[in-house]
């Protein structure tokens, strides 16, 4: 329609020299009126065209005009995708913008429930806290579950159902299913297996029980990586009867763990550590301090805060503990020779005798049925039962299910026409002998739930995704049987189908309403005439109420000992190294790998990030010439297993154990789990499950290890301060020391400011275990960004608050100490007067403060804090350059997102204070003493750290401040830091002779290796311990560096 | 001195005005280039622009990519300011200093010295900014008037710095120019093409070397070499106080503006020495920077070396004698640590190599000069190096203790710096007379007068 013709231009030109008033055109043809662009319109709008030629009134025109604007709305509805992360569009009823609302729900640990309340932002669940009336977390807060919210909007989680490596939908698999159930029906379920983990949850239990009603030829098989095989085996053997064992601590005044990690990673462990704090607080009583005896392999946060520990490798506790019942009296086959000195021994027994009826024996849950046995047997003895530990039935029903093993057999016999894997990943977790891939590609229809499509659902016909724990409907127990509930405060993200909907398609084919079916089950269990308000309230708190197992009367079997076998067959040589397997303290079995708060969390007693480095005693890197990050191969004496892996030397641990973590080497899961650290699971085998003789050879291959703390002496600085309680009785003030010289102008503490509240923080060392709970809780309450191994191993980890750790005494059995460390606010703020553009400044109320908006990033501030407590944007960590992003939704809106090339540090988390202050103002009160915890408090199981109003002399962490063991840290300076620490106190029993130094290597020659390597100006990683005394004269004045 | 003139002139016997004149003034208007003249120009040049295109991607990116973390959060650019500014302050002290005190021998070394002077200036207040983590807010160091009412906080040293970097920057500008203007004039005169005539004429500002000029000349001149000393204490000083004023063991040390103003001149005049050595070679000067000149230049590198040596010793005692472990233990670090071997090389630079210049034949060496005038750079840097790095990374607290490495962006930053002065020096020295005519003219009167009054 380009050309026009002369005639037409000529027609043109007349008609516009007939025209009055302005005439619009949009092109020359519209103006000719011409044949073509009539057939143009009628072309590209057909209806246009219509109209174009239709007789048209102004009314006419104005009505068309007017219907087009009513309609042009609608051109924004039907295509729109649906968006289920904005919140809402009608605001609920009693809805505040911009006050959090809490939601109390749970979050799953090895099948076990911990409560917890979970804040939401208008809809949007950004932080998970402990819930204060959940017997499992008291209101602290563990690692895991706090980083859980993480993962809820973590991009790698699965999205879609998966038909054969293909995208499918649900229907279509729902079809298929029910092709297979109507084969089910006829066969009664003759080659339909289901694989689950642990089961803990009463409904989910019920949907499948039905299920295998209704097929009865179906089996039911379980298989959880870090399973609890032992504790349920151990008590059977013991009582008859399987028995899941609930400890008492907060009445146990001596405990003794057999490889127990109670404080980390048993059922219960918050509540246990707060329970045994609880017996164990200089600062509320010296009267009397729990004492903790620990003989373990691998140094645990237990062992580490034990008054004493005996390390031993992990095939010699049994031995130990034949040995440790013989002491007691039992009549138990004494181990062929003694493994720990009956000096170390017997001081312990007698102490345990002592206090019969307010000790305990722990047995850890990775050891041998043997142990736990007669551990329990001891227990007895001690007359702990019903008083420091209790027995009640097993929490997990998956002790009753088969094992993995039978089924892999049942597979190899070609018995297995379908396998159902649900919540559990055996590709990868499997024993590596079962070879469960190989097995599980010949089951002809293999179906797979879970939250990843990951080893399992790859290879599986089809994956159905899983709901995160925070958009699910579900139940589930907790260590002590109390029944807690899941329930859901956000749609699905990536669509999804909770537990009970997977089981309700497998029983009738349909899908069904998440919450319709836990009501449902409930409606069923419910014997009360009230359901609602029963339900209401029990979500309302998280948890059934009264709902704990009962306690059992547990009589031991006659014949105990007899059923224990000590079969020195497949015993490990004791001068072989001996491998063992743990949970990793930050993924654990591998189910948190993709989640980058977790990877990036020190792990407690190595400080690693990132990876799992192969952990061995300083001896025998000596022996093989290894230093931190040096690679060796790993092999497994009996299999072809073998992994190459960087080692980490680690003071504690037995000579020739070695330690490996579980849960990494991960492929094909997500972006930031994939290719971090290796495989540990091929070493796990069917018989040899936790520990396994392996060799080492070294390789001519060094990794940088991403730790955060690269020295672990402590230079004989009186940095941390702790002594026995019998020194502490006799010198309570033992942790002042000399401080700044006076000043000629009188400095008032806490220094005259104009305003209501001065806030404060002390934090007790005695009390704290290392645990990151407060690392994780910082991490989720301010923003704080991931930067990933090859910026930690620079130097650029972000996290406002870290756990130092310290060794002390000789490197074969050292003392550890942790010490939380944040910023000091100090009143005489070293970094506030260099700052050249005021960025850092104090508050009345004495916060040290950060202004990012007027931070330039000179770093001054950072180089003169003695304390080393900020953290630097170097790129940018959360926005669109940065490698690891965390999604937007995660963030906590009452916290700024730092950008790149700002200074940023601990906030006292002033959102919340000042959450509190606009509170109290409204009803016209004082901020109530306790009302206000920082996020580091809250979590913290054992109340390590305390906050408040250190100007009202009532408060609690007044008090904490005025005692005799508070102390400031690098208080010669004159910094007079707002965050105070009190000193450590332990209680050792002198009755125990320490440890004989090993005959293999002196501390004399270590100490002149590592001096040497420090001369050579390149091995900076001291691998040695330096004895800290804790004598105030010989501190800060010797000169000993 | 006079003793010292007859035996080793300072000037050619045969020099009179109109072949100084001459001479210099052929090197700026007619003669052509020398080929070490565009080849440096060129390895310079090439050096600049790896300087610009790294400056390029730290300001994207971010200065992440130095090899600076906590607890080492200062690295290369604050040693390299600390390095370029004392570099810069031996200019001023042979312009003013010795104008003062009436030494001849700065007549023939002055001019490229002040040009160095003010380029190791620019350079020194680059990496202040190069430095920050946000450069584009870098005027938030200025007390400018704002909305927010902030102005910079005055007890911040990084302000004061800011302060005397700039304050050094339009001194020796404003020096350089005045001691320029007989010179602006003469090539005024001499030059035959009309851009030449009116390059220079805009320059000269009018001079026409009347009685009045040169006595208002004086006068000014004098002024700016009196203000000249205390500028030269003082900005060095503050500088130093970034590092004294914290309370960083290895920083806080009282002796530091006395020994940073030793080691400025220090690192000055062996710069100076290196350019004299260089430059008079290419230019074919070497009758009129004398091996005479290398003779003092190297006196004095060799007086502020035993000055910078003794500042070592005194920082060591006090760190002992403090009897703080911090302080004792930043020092067995220094010797012992990760850094040693940087501590090391900075004596063997700065202690041991520097005593050959006891010997009158390595001070009239040129060969001798430029080597060690090289390494008494290097160990002057490294002595920046090794107390920027040293002292935080093992500070207070051994948990936060690390190490900080330089990584490749921190080198190109670096060296790409000693291109850009390079090319700043060669493009002046082609555009301006590189020897100050009217300083010479005034030697040689003297010269023809008798010397007497020398």
């Amino acid at each position: 329609m380009s050309s026009i013709s002369h005639d037409e231009l000529q027609h043109i030109r007349e008609r516009l020299g007939q025209a009055r008033g302005p005439q619009y055109w949009r092109s020359l043809e519209e103006l000719a009126e011409s044949e073509t662009f009539g057939q143009f319109l009628n072309q590209e709008f057909p209806r246009l065209g219509a109209v174009w030629e239709a007789p048209m009134d102004r009314r006419g025109a104005l009505k068309l005009m007017a219907a087009s604007m009513a309609l042009a709305g609608l051109t924004a509805c039907g295509r729109q995708p649906l968006e289920f992360i904005v919140p809402y569009v009608n605001m609920p009823e009693g809805e505040v913008p911009g006050m959090p609302r809490y939601y109390a729900t749970s979050h799953l640990i090895g099948g076990y429930a911990h409560g917890l309340l979970a804040q939401a932002h208008q809809g949007r669940p950004v932080k998970l806290e402990g819930n204060p009336d959940h017997p499992a977390t008291l209101g602290a807060c563990d690692v895991f579950s706090q980083a859980s919210v993480l993962s809820l909007y973590d991009p790698d989680r699965s999205a879609a159902v998966m038909n054969r490596g293909e995208v499918a939908g649900y229907g279509t698999f729902l079809l298929e299913l029910n092709e297979k159930r109507l084969v089910w029906d006829d066969t009664q379920g003759r080659g339909l297996h289901l694989l689950t983990g642990s089961l803990t949850s009463p409904s989910q239990f019920a949907y499948l029980q039905a299920l295998l009603e209704r097929w009865p030829q179906a089996r039911w098989y379980v298989h959880e990586p870090i399973d609890r095989y032992a504790v349920y085996a151990g008590t059977e053997r013991l009582f008859g009867e399987p028995r899941e064992a609930v400890y008492h601590f907060d009445q146990a005044l001596v405990v003794a763990s057999l490889g127990a990690d109670f404080m980390q990673a048993q059922p219960g462990f918050l509540r246990y550590a707060h329970d045994f704090m609880e017996q164990r607080r200089p600062r509320d009583n010296d009267g009397f301090l729990a004492r903790l005896y620990a003989v373990e392999s691998t140094p645990s946060i237990t062992g580490s805060i034990a008054d004493h520990r005996y390390r031993l490798p992990y095939h010699q506790t049994l031995d130990f503990a034949r040995q440790f019942a013989v002491a007691m009296g039992l009549d138990v086959e004494p181990p062929a020779q003694p493994v720990v000195p009956d000096s170390w021994l017997q001081p312990m027994v007698d102490d345990l005798q002592r206090h019969a009826g307010r000790a305990v024996v722990v047995p850890g849950d990775q050891q041998p049925p043997e142990v736990h046995a007669i551990a329990h047997a001891i227990n007895e003895r001690l007359g702990a039962y019903g008083k420091t530990v209790t027995y009640i039935e097993p929490v997990d029903v998956g002790h009753t299910a088969r094992p993995l093993s039978e089924l892999t057999g049942e597979i190899q016999d070609g018995r297995v026409e379908s396998l159902v894997v649900m919540g559990t990943n055996p590709v990868y977790t499997a024993p590596a002998d079962l070879d469960f891939q190989q097995a599980y590609r010949q089951v002809p229809w293999r179906l797979h739930w879970g939250e990843y499509y990951d080893e399992t659902g790859q290879v599986s016909h089809w994956h159905i995704p899983a709901r995160h724990p925070l958009e699910t409907w579900a139940d589930a127990r907790a260590y002590d049987g109390t029944i807690s509930l899941l329930q859901p405060l956000i749609q699905p993200l990536h669509g999804g189908k909770s537990a009970l909907q997977f089981l309700a398609a497998m029983g009738q084919g349909t899908d069904e309403d998440a919450r319709r079916l836990l009501i449902d089950y409930w409606l069923e269990q419910y014997v009360g005439s009230d359901f609602e308000t029963f339900w209401r309230r029990s979500l309302r708190d998280g948890m059934v109420a009264d709902s704990a197992f009962a306690t059992l009367n547990s009589p031991l079997r006659d014949d105990w000992m007899h059923t224990l076998s000590f079969a020195p067959g497949e015993r490990i040589p004791d001068d072989a190294i001996t491998l063992q397997l743990q949970p990793d303290p930050a993924v654990w079995d591998g189910s948190y790998a993709n989640n980058g708060w977790l990877q990036e969390l020190p792990r407690p007693l190595t400080k690693l990030t990132w990876n799992n480095a192969l952990l061995i005693s300083p001896v025998l890197a000596q022996e093989y010439g290894l230093k931190e990050g040096d690679v060796v191969r790993v092999k497994a004496q009996a299999g072809e297993a073998e992994v190459e892996v960087p080692v980490y030397p680690l003071p504690g641990m037995p000579d020739r154990a070695v330690t490996l973590q579980l849960g990494y080497g991960r492929k094909g899961i997500g972006h930031i789990a994939d290719g971090v650290g290796s495989d540990a699971y091929v070493f796990h085998t069917t018989d040899r499950h936790w520990a396994s003789p392996v060799t080492l050879e070294t390789l001519d291959r060094h990794e940088t290890l991403a730790t955060t703390q690269n020295h672990h002496a402590i230079h004989g600085r009186d940095l941390i301060r702790a002594t026995t309680l019998e020194e502490y009785r006799k010198h309570p003030e033992f942790a002042k020391h000399p401080g700044p010289h006076e000043s000629l102008y009188p400095e008032p503490w806490p220094a005259e400011r104009e305003a209501e509240y001065a806030w404060g923080m002390a934090v007790d060392l005695t009390a704290c275990i290392g645990c990151n709970a407060c690392v994780t809780a910082c991490q989720a309450e301010n923003n704080i960004p991931i930067v990933g191994p090859e910026e930690v191993s620079r130097g650029r980890e972000m996290h406002w608050i870290r756990i130092d750790r310290y060794f002390e005494g000789p490197p074969e059995s050292p003392h550890l100490f942790f010490q939380p460390v944040l910023c000091m606010h100090c009143e005489n703020a070293p970094c506030e007067y260099v700052c050249p553009v005021e960025a850092t400044q104090h508050s009345a109320s004495g916060l040290n403060e950060m202004i990012y908006n007027r931070c330039i990033g000179t770093r001054y501030c950072s180089q003169n804090c003695p304390y080393k407590v900020r953290r630097f944007n170097w790129f940018d960590y959360t926005g669109e350059q940065a490698t690891y992003t965390q999604p937007e939704p995660v963030h906590n809106p009452e916290v700024t997102v730092r950008s790149r090339g700002v200074m940023e540090k601990c906030t006292f988390c002033v959102q919340r204070i000042n959450r509190a202050r606009i509170t109290a103002d409204i009803d016209d009160e004082p901020i109530p003493d306790g009302a206000l915890q920082t996020a580091c408090q809250q979590a913290c199981p054992t109340q390590a750290i305390v906050f408040g109003d250190i100007s009202d002399e009532r408060s609690h962490v007044r008090r904490l401040k005025d005692h005799p063991l508070s102390y400031g840290m690098l208080e010669h300076l004159n910094t007079r830091p707002r965050v105070s620490y009190l000193a450590g106190v332990g209680n050792p029993n002198h009755d125990v002779e320490a440890p004989q130094p090993d005959p293999l290597v002196a501390p004399e020659q270590e100490k002149a290796n590592v001096h040497q390597a420090s001369a050579e100006g390149l091995d900076y990683d001291e691998q040695i311990v330096r004895i800290f005394e804790p004598d105030p004269i010989a501190n800060g004045r010797g000169g000993k560096a | 001195m006079n003793r010292h003139d007859k035996h080793r002139p300072l000037l050619p016997p045969d020099l009179t005005h109109a072949r100084l004149t001459e001479r210099i003034s052929n090197l700026v208007l007619r003669d052509p280039s020398p080929r070490s003249w565009f080849v440096a120009l060129l390895v310079c040049a090439l050096i600049a622009l790896m300087f610009f295109a790294a400056l390029g991607y730290v300001f994207e990116v971010g200065v992440g990519l130095f090899g600076i973390n906590i607890p080492v959060a200062w690295g290369f650019p604050i040693t390299n300011t600390i390095w370029w500014i004392g570099i810069a302050h031996a200019g001023t002290l042979i312009s003013a200093v010795l104008l003062i005190t009436r030494q001849p021998w700065r007549a023939s070394i002055n001019r490229f010295a002040e040009a160095m002077a003010m380029f190791a200036v620019v350079l020194a207040g680059a990496y202040p900014i190069i430095h920050l983590g946000r450069p584009w807010f870098f005027y938030y160091l200025l007390p400018y008037p704002n909305d927010m009412e902030l102005w910079p906080q005055w007890r911040s040293p990084l302000v004061w710095d800011f302060f005397a970097i700039f304050t050094y920057l339009a001194f020796t500008a404003s020096f350089m120019y005045l001691s320029l203007l007989p010179d602006l004039a003469t090539l005024r005169d001499r030059a035959s093409s009309w851009f030449g005539r009116v390059f220079y004429g805009t320059l000269a500002i009018g001079w026409r070397g009347s009685a009045t000029h040169w006595a208002r000349y004086e006068k000014a001149n004098m002024i700016l070499s009196s203000v000249a000393a205390p500028i030269v204490v003082a900005v060095t000083g503050i500088i130093s106080l970034d590092l004294a004023v914290s309370i960083v063991p290895g920083y806080h040390f009282t002796i530091f503006p006395p020994y940073f103003v030793a080691g400025a001149l220090f690192s000055g005049f062996s710069t100076v020495a290196l350019l004299a050595v260089l430059l008079r070679s290419m230019f074919g000067l070497q009758d009129l920077v004398t091996r005479t000149h290398l003779d003092y230049l190297g006196r004095m590198m060799l007086v502020f070396a035993l000055v910078v040596d003794y500042a070592y010793t005194q920082e060591m005692f006090f760190a002992w004698y403090s009897g703080e472990d911090y302080y004792r233990y930043v020092y067995i670090d220094r010797w012992t640590g990760p850094y040693a071997p940087a501590w090391w090389s900075m004596i063997f630079c700065n202690v041991v190599l520097v005593q050959l210049l006891w010997f009158k034949r390595v001070r009239r060496s040129p060969i001798a000069m430029l080597c060690l005038a090289i390494t008494s750079d290097i160990g002057m840097w490294l002595e920046r190096f090794q107390i920027v790095f040293t002292s935080t990374h093992a500070d207070y607290m051994p948990s936060a203790w690390g190490e900080a490495w330089p990584t490749v962006w921190d080198w190109a930053v670096f060296i790409g710096s000693l291109g850009v002065f390079g090319v700043l020096l060669l493009l002046f020295v082609r555009i301006m007379p590189l020897i100050s005519l009217h300083d010479m003219r005034g030697l040689i009167a003297k010269r023809n007068k008798g010397g007497e009054d020398g």
